[in-house]
């Protein structure tokens, strides 16, 4: 009888300890959750407010002047230019791997079949 | 987890007492599609190998009051990711998301420097592999804006001509 209730008690106490373990888990995944998409939210800001903040000029630019100097409000920044972005630096990159690996003037600037079309 | 950190370009040419230090320090973590490993500008205190899967490294490009993250780099199974944990200042300089669901095996520098000063063979080969990817990546970057700088000259003389 007190082999049962032994049993019977410990039982109890694991499947409780088990619980809290998987309450606790389940806390800290969502308190992960949060403080990453806080974090995530904290970058966007922080690069949105420092490009508004810069004069013009400020930022050394590489590249043609910004589409919204020469035709204000004609582009709109979506998923589909954001994609069209992304396939023509994947396609830069294929062709620059190749400078990446045999060094020369000729595999520096070549060109893609049609030329990139960015602006 | 041995098998994965053999696979790995981080860990090309270690031994196998090399490989089992390292699988005693190896962190897996599993990531949903959407999910961020790290993000530009953190504290970078683990290097990371990705084992299945598609990590998509990002930088954010800001427009007409839009900021998106941009694909500027992808790595699958094999590739490292977070190298800046080994290199001073020890800050992300991009964005890692998960393009669809991966699992990665990380490893924090402080138990890294533990294994290199027990080894100086694992040290050895992994800092070459690092100064590999920053090779590549520096002149992966200077193509770039070589190629950039040459458009832009052509497009200046077109529109001077």
């Amino acid at each position: 009888m007190a082999t049962i209730v032994i049993v019977v008690a410990g039982s109890l106490m694991f499947g409780g300890l088990v619980l809290a373990l998987a309450f606790a888990v389940q806390e800290t995944e969502r308190q992960r959750k949060a403080q990453a998409s806080a974090r995530e939210t904290e970058v966007s800001q922080q690069v949105a407010a420092t490009l508004q903040a810069a004069t013009p000029g400020a930022v050394p630019s590489f590249f043609a002047p910004p589409m919204a100097a020469r035709s204000p409000g004609m582009i709109v920044f979506n998923d589909a230019l954001a994609s069209r972005l992304e396939h023509d630096i994947r396609e830069e990159q294929a062709i620059v791997t190749q400078f990446v690996h045999h060094p020369s003037l000729s595999t520096l600037y070549q060109y893609p079949a049609a030329p990139n079309q960015l602006h | 987890m041995h098998d994965e950190i053999r696979a790995a370009e981080l860990f090309d040419g270690l031994n196998a007492d090399g490989v089992q230090r390292l699988a005693a320090i190896a962190r897996m973590q599993s990531l949903r599609t959407g999910e961020c490993l790290f993000l530009l500008g953190d504290s970078a205190q683990s290097v990371s190998v990705v084992t299945s899967g598609l990590l998509d490294l990002c930088l954010p490009v800001s427009f007409g009051g839009v900021t998106k993250d941009i694909t500027v780099e992808s790595a699958g199974p094999g590739k490292t990711v977070g190298w800046s944990a080994l290199v001073t200042p020890y800050c992300f300089t991009l964005s890692a998301k998960a393009a669809r669901p991966s699992e990665v095996i990380a490893f924090a520098r402080p138990e890294l420097l533990q294994v290199f000063a027990a080894s100086p063979e694992v040290e050895r080969v992994v800092l070459r592999r690092v100064s590999e990817l920053i090779g590549n990546r520096l002149t992966t970057f200077q193509a770039l804006w070589a190629r950039e700088l040459q458009r832009r000259l052509e497009r200046s003389a077109e529109s001077a001509g």
